[in-house]
């Protein structure tokens, strides 16, 4: 299903796009934020983690899905990338033409998804990796715990597999963009209190998939099971509705 | 002025921005309206303090930032697609006319986005029961979330403006927004961060010196952001 030269050509036009610098400057930004509440607020918030049993490193990644909300928020960036990726094609009227070479519809949708999964995967990895030097400029006393960031980095790639689905099939399907921005920022809001209020609907709820990749704080299985339940779900829609659809 | 005013409200009118304004704006009143529900069920006595209170952290610190940052990415995307820009520029109207109209007309969607969601907790308030007076300090505080929001405004406007690529401005915006669920719960620091001046004046009880200092920074900065915004907009290359 895969094919080289079309992951090739599509990384290609995406060469000199701003979607890399999105891709990188989010996640920097986010752990520059990340580092200065730790700076800041270290002391205070070591005391209270401590009660619950919780390091230096569990404390980080607690921050950066907690307080700064990253595990929810990140649906909001995949459909950017998505809205990009796509956007490329509708803004120079490339789509049609792609459409019209004798390339099956399946495999340019696949293609799409992976391009689409492998940025958010670049935004995971470097919010990841930002998180361990956050920890070490901070002088953590504990010793790294390498497989907590290795669990914690995999469920992520595995939870939002799922969005990434879903904004593959929507960013498809409307040319304009606000549509599925509002989808992603209404799938933020109902994942802020949806794994809390109610945990057993949150496990069929896709937007809040991403945030069972904290081990210690939710049932990472929801994030293995739903990412890929929901992958295959939306994808099998997508390719469908894709393959059916009229290109003029 | 008033001419390119028209136009723009033109464009806008069939774009799906306003509806998109409309609905997001009701999507904390809502909320609102269903929790106060359960208490009143519960025997419990609400009132239209409770009702703010319950819908105002959503709309100040998500629904608000995204209408501002979809707001004017669409606004100016309108020009982007199709070499807009160029046929645009290319009659004899003045830059900073067409620099300054946009962005008066974004600033009207989102002061009509904050009326919006005004009208629509005086009416779920209404509709909950709520028999004591307004209380009119909300109603002001409503206008002075429009003012604070003004840097993040210029601020989208900006970036726009300046990139053609659509991600640029909503991945920044969208960063720019995240850290604010962290900064607005800090009592010392939220000062330092402009994102996070809505939610700030939405919770205060009164107008004290902070909130008086946040409101001359929301009209100085934006102030300075625009000018900037407007140079760099003259001196762009139309082809």
């Amino acid at each position: 299903m895969i094919s080289a030269s079309l992951i090739k050509s599509e990384f290609g036009k995406l060469k000199r796009s701003s979607i890399w610098i999105v891709s990188i400057i989010i996640p920097i930004i986010i752990n520059i934020f990340l580092f200065i509440d730790l700076f800041l607020r270290y002391d205070n918030l070591i005391v209270a983690a401590r009660k619950k049993g919780l390091n230096s490193w569990e404390l980080l990644i607690k921050e950066n899905s907690g307080p700064l909300m990253w595990l929810n928020f990140i649906s909001v960036f995949i459909a950017v990338i998505a809205i990009m990726v796509y956007q490329v094609e509708y803004d120079q009227g490339s789509m049609k033409s792609m459409l019209s070479l004798p390339i099956s519809k399946m495999k340019i949708f696949f293609t799409k998804f992976i391009i689409i999964f492998s940025f958010s995967c670049i935004i995971v990895t470097i919010n990841t990796i930002g998180l361990v030097l956050v920890g070490f400029i901070m002088n953590f006393p504990e010793k790294l715990e390498i497989l907590i960031f290795i669990k914690y980095f995999a469920f992520q790639c595995l939870g939002i597999m799922g969005i990434v689905a879903i904004h593959n099939w929507i960013s498809s399907l409307f040319k304009n963009p606000i549509v599925p921005i509002t989808i992603a920022v209404s799938g933020f809001i109902v994942s802020l209190g949806l794994p809390h209020e109610l945990p057993e609907v949150a496990k069929f709820f896709p937007y809040s998939h991403p945030i069972h990749s904290v081990e210690f704080r939710f049932d990472t299985n929801v994030a293995l099971i739903g990412g890929i339940a929901t992958t295959i779900i939306f994808f099998t829609i997508g390719i469908i509705e894709f393959s059916q659809r009229d290109i003029l | 002025m008033t001419s390119i005013l028209k136009i723009e409200i033109m464009k806008l009118k069939r774009s799906s921005v306003l509806s998109m304004m409309v609905s997001l704006a009701l999507l904390p009143i809502v909320s609102g309206y269903y929790t106060i529900g359960k208490f009143i069920a519960l025997g419990d006595n609400a009132s239209w303090d409770d009702l703010y209170n319950f819908s105002i952290p959503i709309y100040t610190l998500v629904i608000l930032p995204t209408l501002i940052i979809i707001s004017f990415a669409m606004i100016s995307r309108i020009e982007y697609l199709n070499n807009g820009w160029k046929q645009y520029l290319c009659l004899p109207v003045s830059k900073t006319k067409i620099y300054i109209s946009k962005l008066l007309i974004g600033s009207f969607l989102i002061f009509g986005s904050i009326l919006v969601y005004c009208v629509g907790y005086i009416i779920a308030g209404f509709m909950n029961g709520l028999s004591q007076p307004i209380n009119y300090f909300i109603l002001l505080k409503l206008v002075g979330i429009f003012v604070a929001s003004l840097p993040v405004v210029v601020f989208q406007y900006f970036l726009s403006m300046r990139f053609a690529n659509l991600g640029l401005p909503l991945g920044i915006g969208f960063t720019f927004m995240l850290p604010n669920f962290m900064v607005a719960g800090s009592d010392k620091y939220y000062i330092f961060y402009p994102w996070s001046y809505p939610y700030a004046l939405g919770k205060a009880e009164a107008f004290g010196m902070m909130e008086i200092t946040m409101l001359v920074i929301s009209i100085v900065v934006p102030l300075l952001m625009f000018l900037f915004g407007l140079k760099k907009f003259i001196s762009k290359d139309i082809i």
